[in-house]
């Protein structure tokens, strides 16, 4: 489960630091709509792997 | 553009301390989930660090900046099948509302369509905000329609922010009609594309062509 967190963390960082980067219309929908919610689940994932 | 008339006409370069700190907290969340992808565990201190607390600042900061830089006329005309054309239009002059007030630098350039298109205070900005995801939306899956149009009658508190104040708008007798106040106030009338031109050109408002439709 550290590992999907882990993946989740990573995939969702990308877009952050690109809309960080470089802020348009294309980079903010990949944030949006991808960045955060695998930025979301790593994070959930990562507290349930400690909760178990 | 600018760079050609002289120091004068090339803005300012901003930096915002949040935003290096973001950069530097995605960097950091980066390393250490590549790490945690090798290895498969964590320490508890790293584990915390890395895939709870700079993730989530990561996710603040970035959401923070975007919600900030999407005032940006640039941001605006970044997505290009809807509204570059539009932007193009603001920086040529055609005689539409949003022609006239870019030109003449009645608005601020860098958020020429921000100020208009948000509405008064704070419920104005929430509406802007609300208004610009669902443009994402439009945006990803390719749903716009065209030619573009305003969802319910352009907010004219947006205007009278700026005008209502000054001498030369008082000064216009149907300005100050009871019975125009009165179709204005109940938005049967809109200041735009009746008694003042358009807001932008017609053939803006069809979009730049490059997405099949």
């Amino acid at each position: 489960m550290i590992r999907l967190a882990a993946a989740l963390v990573l995939i969702g960082c990308v877009p952050a630091a690109q809309v960080l980067l470089d802020p348009t219309g294309p980079s903010a929908i990949r944030f949006t709509f991808f960045g955060t919610p695998c930025l979301l689940a790593g994070i959930g994932f990562y507290v349930l792997a400690r909760l178990r | 553009m600018g760079e050609a008339l002289g120091p004068l006409f090339v803005p300012k370069p901003q930096f915002h301390l949040l935003w290096i700190l973001g950069l530097a907290a995605a960097a950091g969340a980066i390393g250490i989930a590549l790490y945690a992808l090798i290895r498969g565990r964590l320490s508890a201190r790293l584990g915390l660090a890395g895939l709870g607390v700079l993730p989530g600042f990561v996710l603040l900061i970035a959401d923070l900046d975007m919600l900030d830089r999407s005032k940006e006329l640039r941001f605006c005309g970044s997505c290009h099948e809807p509204m570059a054309p539009l932007v193009a239009s603001l920086q040529e002059v055609n005689g539409s509302l949003a022609s006239i007030h870019y030109q003449s630098g009645a608005i601020k350039g860098d958020t020429a369509c921000y100020t208009c298109h948000s509405g008064y205070g704070l419920l104005g900005d929430v509406a802007a905000k609300r208004a610009g995801l669902s443009h994402m939306w439009h945006e990803l899956r390719g749903s716009y329609e065209y030619p573009l149009a305003m969802k319910g009658p352009f907010d004219i508190d947006a205007c009278l922010d700026c005008h209502r104040h000054a001498p030369k708008f008082r000064a216009v007798a149907f300005h100050t009609d009871p019975e125009t106040q009165a179709r204005l106030v109940a938005r049967e009338l809109s200041c735009t594309g009746t008694c003042h031109p358009s807001a932008h050109p017609a053939e803006s408002l069809n979009g730049s062509g490059t997405r099949k439709r």
